[in-house]
Parts: C-alpha cells; sequence; structure tokens
C-alpha cells in the first residue's frame, strides 16, 4: 500500500532564504543593469556585430529554454510513464520547467533591438515564422505546465494529472523542436543545415535539464535539512548516464553524417580541427567536459556514488552544454556564408569571405547570468509559499512509497 | 487596442477637452501664435479640419505608415515628412530646431499629455536631405518641397525654408 | 475652415505639383529617359502592383576595380554615415571583389540585397515586419521590427545591417534608428516617385560605367528586360532557389 508524500513549502523564519534571495536579487540587477546599458547605448557596445549578431545572451537564452524542457523530464517519467518513485520528485520538476524558461525568456526580450516592441510581439503574427511558432509554444508551455502543477496539488484535480502530464509532455517535444528548429531553418548557413539539428535538441534538453534539475534538487534539500536518500541520486545520475551518453551519440552522428557530403566538409573542418575558440569548446567542452568525464564520474564504482562527484558530473554537463550551444550558436555565424561557392574573395568592406570574430562583453555575461538568476528566485519564491518539496526523500520514506 | 492605449486615449482625450476649452478662451485672441515661425503660420489650415487634428492626427499617421510601407501610396495629405516641413521653426540662432524638441511643435502638447512617441528616433525632426542630390529637381525635391521644388538650391531645404519665410513677411 | 475647403486646397496643391512634374519631365527628358525603368510612374495614390516587379541587372564586366561611386551614393542617399567601426556600421550595398578558384579570373561586383521572390528573410520574420511589397521590393518595416535579428541570420547574402547604435541627422526620406535590422531598399522612395533609377546606379552611370540597371522585369520592353533575354545572367546563390530579383552578368 503506497504512503502518501507529504510536502511542505518553506515555512517560517529561514535567514537563509532571505540571503538566498538578496543574493539573487543583487545578481538580477546587475543583469536588469546590463541590459539598460546595452539598450541605452545600443548594441554597439557588446561584442555583436552586423557579422555575429546573435551573441552571449542567445547562448545563454537558448541553454535555459532547452534545459526548461528538460527538466519536465522527471514529472513526465511519474506522471505519464508511471514510475512511481519519481512521483514526489514531479512538483519541482514542473517548477523547474516554468522557471528555466522564463529565466531564457527574459534574457531574449532583453537583447532584441527594441524589447519597448514587446506588444508589437505579441499582436503582430507571422505565421511562416518558425520564431513566432516558438513565441505561441513558450507562452502555451508556461500555462500547460501550470495547470500541470496545480492537478498534482490539488487533490481534487488528481485525476486529470496524467491527462496534463501527458500534455506537457507532447508540448515540451514541439518545444525543443522548434528551438532546434530556429537553426535547421536556416539553409543559407552551413553550420545549421542538417535535419538532425531539432532531434539533437531534443535529447541534448534530457541532459541540461536532468543535471540541473539533480543540483536544484540536492541544494534545496540540504538548505531546508530534508533527507535525501541514496535511492533517489543514484536513480537520478544513472538517467543522466544515459542521457550524456545519447547526446554524445547525436552530436558524433551530425558530424559524421556532414563528412559524407563534400558541400560541408569546410564547415566541418572548421569546427573539428582549425576553428580556433570554437574546435577548442568543441573537444574539450562538448566532448570532454560535457560528455567523456561526467560518464565517467557517473559509471565510476566509487566516485559515481559519492554526492560530491555527482554535483560536479551535473555542473560539468552543464558547463558543456553552454559550450555546445556557444558553438552552435557563435560557430555556425563565425563561419562565412558561401555567396560565391566556386570563388574566392579577395576583398571585401563587409567581412565576406572571413571568419567572424567575436568577443562577448561583460554586459551580454551579466545579462545572461541574470537570466539564471531569474529561474532560481522563481524556484525559491515558489518553493517557499508553496508545498513543491517533499518533507523527505529518505531510502525509507521511498521505499514506502513504491512498494 | 491594449489597455494602455485606451487609459492613454482616455487620458488623450480628457486633455484634448481641456486644450480645446483653453484654445477656445485664452487664446481666442492668437490662437496662431504657437506656430510662428514655422511654414504653417502662414498657411490657413491643417492637412484637416484643426479640431479633427488635434485628437485623430495620430491615427492618420498609423494609417499613413501602414499604407506607405506596405502597398507602397505615397500620398502626401498625412505624411509625417510633410507634418514636420510645414509645422518645423527655426530657433533663436535661426536653426532649424527639431519638431520634438521641448516645446516645439509635436512636444508641446505631448509633454502636458505625457504621451511619449519614438518617432523622431528614426524619422527627421526637420527637413534634410543628402548632402549630394545627385539630380537637380528630381522627384524628391518635388516630393517634399512642393511648388518650391522648382526654385531649390543644393544648399536643400534651409533655402526653401528662407522662401517661405520672405513669403511670409510678404502675406 | 470647412473640410470641403481643405480637400480643395490640397487638391490644387496636388495639381499644382503635378504640373511641376510634368514640366520637370519635359525639360529633362534626357536625364529621365535614360534613368527609366519603366515607361510610366505610378500616381503617389497608386499602391505598388504585382504587374510589375522592380529588379536590378549588375554587369561585373563593366564594374570598375577600385570605384565604389555606388557605395558612396547609396550612403549619401540614405545617411549611412561611417562611424569607424566596420564590424558594426551599417553597409546596405558593398564592393566585393572574387577570384574563380579554378581559372583565377578576379572580377569585381557590387553586393546588395537581392529582393528574392521567396525572401528567407520574410518566411523567419516573426512579426511579419519583413515584407515583400506587390512590385518585388524586400523591405523591413521598421515600424513592427523588434530587432530579433532573426533575419540576419536567413540571409544567405549578409544583406543586412542591424542598427546598433543611437542615430541622429537621418535624412527625412529615409527613416533609420537604433534597434531596428534594415538594408537596400533598392532606393523604393525613388522608384515611387517616378524617378526609375536608384542611387546606386545613377552614381555608377555617372562615373561613365553603366554596369547597374534597374527596371521593371515583367515589362518586356524595359531595357533591363531586353538585357536580360540577350544575353545569360546568373542569380548569386541559384542552387536555394529564391529567384533573386538582382541578376549578376559577366561572373
Ligand atoms: C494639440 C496637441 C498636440 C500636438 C500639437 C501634437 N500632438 Fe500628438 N498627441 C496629442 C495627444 C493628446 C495624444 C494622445 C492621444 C491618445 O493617446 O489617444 C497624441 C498622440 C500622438 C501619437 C500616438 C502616440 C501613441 O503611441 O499612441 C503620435 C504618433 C503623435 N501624437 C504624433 C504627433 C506628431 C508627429 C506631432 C507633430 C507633427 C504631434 N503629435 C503634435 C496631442 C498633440
Ligand atoms: C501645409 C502646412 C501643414 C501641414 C503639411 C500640416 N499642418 Fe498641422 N497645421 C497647419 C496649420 C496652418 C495649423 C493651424 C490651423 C488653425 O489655425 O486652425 C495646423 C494645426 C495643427 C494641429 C493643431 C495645433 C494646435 O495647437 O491646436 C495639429 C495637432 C497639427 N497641425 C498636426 C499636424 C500633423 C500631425 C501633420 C502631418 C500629418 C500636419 N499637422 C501637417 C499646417 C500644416
Ligand atoms: C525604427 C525606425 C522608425 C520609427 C521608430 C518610426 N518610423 Fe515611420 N518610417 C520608418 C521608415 C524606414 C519608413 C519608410 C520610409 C520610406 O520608405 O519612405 C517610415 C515611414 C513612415 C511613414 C510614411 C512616410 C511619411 O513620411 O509619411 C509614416 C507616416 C510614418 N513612418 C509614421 C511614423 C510614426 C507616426 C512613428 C511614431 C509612432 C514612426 N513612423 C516611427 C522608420 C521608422
Amino acid at each position: 500500500m503506497a504512503t502518501q508524500t507529504h510536502y511542505r513549502s518553506l515555512m517560517g523564519p529561514s535567514p537563509g532564504f532571505y540571503k538566498l534571495m538578496a543574493g539573487l536579487i543583487a545578481v538580477i540587477m546587475l543583469g536588469m543593469g546590463a541590459a539598460y546599458y546595452m539598450e541605452h547605448n545600443g548594441h554597439w557596445v557588446t561584442g555583436m556585430t552586423n557579422q555575429i549578431v546573435w551573441g552571449m545572451p542567445h547562448v545563454f537564452a537558448i541553454f535555459l529554454i532547452v534545459a526548461a524542457s528538460g527538466a519536465l523530464n522527471v514529472a513526465s517519467i511519474s506522471s505519464v510513464f508511471g514510475r512511481k518513485m519519481y512521483d514526489p520528485l514531479a512538483r519541482l520538476s514542473a517548477l523547474l520547467a516554468i522557471a528555466l524558461l522564463i529565466g531564457g525568456l527574459m534574457v531574449l526580450l532583453l537583447d532584441l533591438g527594441r524589447p519597448d516592441r514587446l506588444i508589437i510581439a505579441m499582436t503582430y503574427y507571422n505565421f511562416k515564422s518558425i520564431f513566432a511558432w516558438n513565441i505561441i509554444l513558450y507562452s502555451g508551455f508556461v500555462g500547460i505546465v501550470a495547470v500541470y502543477i496545480w492537478t498534482m496539488m490539488e487533490h481534487k484535480m488528481h485525476v486529470f494529472k496524467k491527462a496534463a502530464g501527458t500534455a506537457a509532455f507532447i508540448w515540451r517535444l514541439m518545444l525543443t523542436t522548434g528551438t532546434g528548429s530556429i537553426f535547421g531553418f536556416l539553409v543559407a548557413r552551413q553550420g545549421y543545415d542538417a535535419a538532425i539539428m531539432a532531434p539533437m535538441f531534443i535529447i541534448m534538453s534530457f541532459s541540461f535539464g536532468l543535471a540541473i534539475y539533480i543540483l536544484t534538487l540536492m541544494a534545496s534539500f540540504n538548505w531546508t535539512d530534508r533527507p535525501l536518500g541514496d535511492a533517489v541520486l543514484l536513480r537520478l545520475k544513472s538517467l543522466l548516464g544515459v542521457f550524456v551518453a545519447a547526446v554524445l551519440y547525436f552530436v558524433i552522428v551530425q558530424h559524421v553524417t556532414n563528412l559524407y557530403a563534400t558541400e560541408h566538409h569546410a564547415v566541418e573542418r572548421f569546427i573539428l580541427v582549425d576553428g580556433g575558440i570554437y574546435t577548442f569548446l568543441f573537444w574539450a567542452g562538448t566532448i570532454l567536459v560535457g560528455g567523456l568525464l561526467p560518464l565517467a564520474v557517473v559509471y565510476h564504482p566509487t566516485l559515481g556514488k559519492s554526492r560530491q562527484w555527482i554535483g560536479i558530473a551535473c555542473a560539468m554537463v552543464i558547463a558543456g552544454g553552454m559550450a555546445t550551444i556557444y558553438v552552435i550558436v557563435i560557430g555556425g555565424q563565425a563561419f562565412p556564408l558561401p555567396i560565391f561557392p566556386d570563388k574566392e574573395i579577395i576583398e571585401s568592406s563587409f567581412f565576406d569571405g572571413v571568419v567572424g570574430s567575436y568577443t562577448p562583453s561583460l554586459p551580454e555575461i551579466l545579462l545572461g547570468i541574470g537570466g539564471v538568476a531569474v529561474s532560481a528566485a522563481v524556484v525559491a519564491v515558489a518553493a517557499k509559499v508553496l508545498p513543491f518539496l517533499p518533507e523527505s526523500l529518505s531510502d525509507e520514506v521511498v521505499d514506502a512509497s513504491v512498494s | 487596442m491594449s489597455f494602455a492605449g485606451s487609459f492613454r486615449q482616455l487620458v488623450g482625450g480628457l486633455f484634448v477637452g481641456l486644450l480645446l476649452v483653453n484654445v477656445g478662451t485664452v487664446l481666442a485672441d492668437d490662437a496662431r501664435e504657437h506656430l510662428i515661425g514655422s511654414k504653417a503660420y502662414t498657411e490657413e489650415a491643417c492637412v484637416e479640419p484643426t479640431a479633427d487634428m488635434r485628437k485623430n492626427h495620430m491615427e492618420y499617421l498609423f494609417h499613413q505608415r501602414d499604407i506607405t510601407l506596405r502597398e507602397g501610396v505615397r500620398t502626401k495629405q498625412h505624411s509625417l515628412a510633410e507634418c514636420v516641413a510645414c509645422h518645423v521653426k527655426k530657433d533663436d540662432a535661426g536653426e532649424l530646431a527639431n519638431i520634438n524638441g521641448d516645446g516645439q511643435f509635436c512636444q508641446s502638447c505631448h509633454n502636458f499629455a505625457s504621451v511619449s512617441i519614438d518617432c523622431f528616433q528614426c524619422h527627421a525632426a526637420v527637413p534634410r536631405e543628402p548632402k549630394h542630390r545627385h539630380k537637380l529637381g528630381t522627384s524628391q525635391m518635388k516630393q517634399y518641397h512642393g511648388d518650391h521644388a522648382n526654385k531649390m538650391t543644393p544648399e536643400g531645404v534651409n533655402s526653401s525654408f528662407a522662401l517661405w519665410e520672405t513669403m511670409g513677411e510678404q502675406q | 475652415m470647412s473640410v470641403e475647403a481643405n480637400i480643395n486646397q490640397y487638391r490644387r496643391r496636388f495639381l499644382g505639383q503635378a504640373g511641376v512634374a510634368t514640366a520637370a519631365v519635359a525639360t529633362v527628358p534626357l536625364t529621365s529617359l535614360l534613368a527609366s525603368g519603366s515607361a510610366q510612374a505610378k500616381a503617389l495614390d497608386e499602391p505598388a502592383s504585382s504587374d510589375n516587379r522592380w529588379g536590378m541587372l549588375v554587369d561585373a564586366s563593366k564594374c570598375a576595380d577600385g570605384c565604389k561611386a555606388c557605395v558612396d551614393a547609396c550612403n549619401d542617399e540614405h545617411g549611412l554615415e561611417d562611424l569607424g567601426r566596420p564590424e558594426t556600421d551599417a553597409q546596405w550595398i558593398r564592393k566585393v571583389t572574387i577570384k574563380d578558384k579554378a581559372t583565377g579570373h578576379i572580377d569585381t561586383l557590387p553586393l546588395m540585397c537581392q529582393h528574392c521572390e521567396t525572401a528567407p528573410c520574410v518566411d523567419v520574420c516573426p512579426t511579419g515586419a519583413s515584407m515583400r511589397r506587390a512590385d518585388g521590393i524586400v523591405l523591413v518595416d521598421r515600424h513592427t521590427c523588434i530587432g530579433c535579428r532573426y533575419c540576419m541570420m536567413a540571409c544567405p547574402y549578409k544583406a543586412r545591417s542591424f542598427v546598433h547604435e543611437v542615430l541622429e541627422n537621418q535624412v527625412t526620406h529615409q527613416p533609420r534608428g537604433k534597434g531596428c535590422v534594415e538594408s537596400c531598399t533598392l532606393c523604393v522612395h525613388k522608384l515611387d516617385a517616378g524617378d526609375g533609377s536608384t542611387a546606386c546606379s545613377e552614381a555608377c552611370a555617372a562615373e561613365g560605367h553603366h554596369a547597374i540597371i534597374i527596371g521593371d522585369l515583367k515589362d518586356p520592353n524595359s531595357d533591363i528586360s531586353r538585357q536580360l533575354r540577350a544575353s545569360p545572367t546568373r542569380q548569386l546563390r541559384a542552387d536555394l532557389g529564391l529567384n533573386t530579383g538582382v541578376r549578376y552578368k559577366g561572373l
């Protein structure tokens, strides 16, 4: 007989909470200040140019949005695939999904040339544009997941939990496909011209989202002195291992298939061999820090059982993920457009035929980190006022609820 | 229409009401005082009846904006470039003053009504031509300087401004 | 003053201008005829029509190495200023020098928005600010542009610029401002006004090169249509199937 899981908001005076919030608000203020600075002066004060039009803010935003849909995984496993053990983890998972999406969208919005025209973005739609569809997918995601949380929290709504969870699951697949397609549609740029982009984004979302989920779970249980048993943690980290391996597999497939097509040889060479920072980030970031190292930790007989190391593995997945998105977003733009495939460009005032140069500026990075802080603040405040976190996930409690 | 928009309309409406009362009473003697120094002062009327303009100029501008951009209609009656050309004034130094500058035509009421417009982030706030006109007497001159185009000099609008200014004095 | 009187006043003014226009055409028949891409100019209140398609033909064999009259004319016409920041300064048209990989033959040519029929920038724009007029001119409606720069990502020709700073001293017929994307307008203000030519083509002709001609691709009798029929031309990145309005000859 399954016992009831007890959830509890963070009641009572908690100096830790206020310290955390003070820190987050400070970071958010810095991010806002950076955004104001960039908007006030115009984008020339950033590293972005007419060659590299999407910079660091997009790297953060896309990472957060991709991770948002992945953060919902844990909840999906519980409601859609009926795994009892994941039930008590589901609320936090849904909350994290919304929070990450809000953080990402905020960064995206504040990096627009005209953020003051938000109302236009929401009232004028070009339905041919995958970008416009993404705006709809994102707002729909927040709505559906909010309803899903309600079905989980409100006893009377429990009957709809599976339906809402399934809807959210399908929506999140569409959302990540949409995000991936933003790049897939850019046929003119060789770095993005790959059908594999959309499924690759889905699998990346699984991995990034789960890594952030595990870190959030460990941190929140630690700070609120709630017991978190090995059973849950080890299960989650094994799942992470599978996702990380899958991402590696997709990355390899992407590049190997590209190597079949002669027209893509140059861009492949750029990423894999002589692209400078992009080559470095690919091998050191995506492959090593984001792939091989966390895999080694997760499957290591002793390290794989240490909480500290599991946390480090998650952090590595996140760092590697940022590197991967950086290579895709910035590297894909830096590689010159083939306007004259059969000619060599020997002179141009507009940097035709040369690799675009980009150095992220401090305000861009502050804006990105501000977005991360917004996500964290949303989670913290929501968990403070609403019962998102289970009182305990000790092995005994988890065992009892599963059996 | 957005909530903010309707709210502003409400405030704007109230304001226009006030202004009409004002104009009707206080400025009854010289309601055109604020036009002195602009070409408008030499003209009898605006492009629509004055009361209508006070209330609805934004609607005319928005409509004109859309038909010009989307359809390529280039009529002048509600063209923003024309508003600027007719309503712009010179400052104390004799230079054309930005029409959205403090105390200038487009700003005078907006300040009062707390309306802020972004049009002049892009649109020239004084008539301004490219440095070199490759062909004198081409259509742009006619387009932006109306009847005076045929008397245009390469210095551009300043001279055409001077032209109607003197015409104004003659009247 | 009554509405009617107003309208009358306008009618008078308009007729006056129309008179001047006729006079202008009569007094400078040579330039206007040479420059004119299509015989009849559109009336001010007449919308652009899909019976026309404005296009450009660039003859690379006539384009002179080291000459950038077209670029200077464009910058001047649209008030594009050199702020000494080449990576962020707007460039609507640029000169590119290319060398054939097989033969070593060197060409120089102007490159700008190619005014595609199926323009990727129009497809991807979330708000519909990137648009194509009925007569084929691809424009950014900067009243609805939110500055997302997705069109710049999508453009195969790198034809667009983002305004990276606050601008001042814009020219009247070409409003431009921070935070929006812009590109070659095919001098739409000139075409609509009946000039039948663009600043770049006029400047090129003034230099005696005549490498750029403008005209109506749908008018079989236009100069451009006749030239396109007479000799082989190519579209840049023809493999993308965009049916560009700008064609290159002598490449
Ligand atoms: C008689 C006073 C007055 C003058 C002069 C005036 N305006 Fe206005 N304008 C207003 C008021 C009042 C509103 C607000 C009405 C509303 O929001 O409905 C307004 C609103 C606008 C708006 C719409 C703002 C928005 O975002 O909704 C635009 C655009 C505008 N004015 C342009 C101009 C221009 C350009 C000029 C100069 C040629 C000008 N106005 C001169 C009173 C004036
Ligand atoms: C040919 C010159 C001319 C043009 C072009 C013109 N105006 Fe006017 N405008 C006038 C004159 C003259 C008046 C004063 C009419 C009166 O005394 O009743 C006026 C009055 C106004 C008023 C009322 C001012 C007040 O203080 O009550 C507004 C608002 C206005 N114009 C806006 C515009 C806008 C917006 C445009 C462009 C669409 C425009 N005008 C174009 C000549 C012009
Ligand atoms: C981001 C730049 C930008 C801003 C801001 C902007 N415009 Fe424009 N506007 C343009 C451009 C570009 C054109 C096209 C010019 C052309 O093709 O002749 C234009 C054309 C127009 C036209 C038609 C041409 C004319 O002069 O009549 C109108 C009317 C117009 N705008 C009104 C407005 C109004 C009203 C506002 C403020 C509410 C505004 N615009 C703000 C860029 C801008």
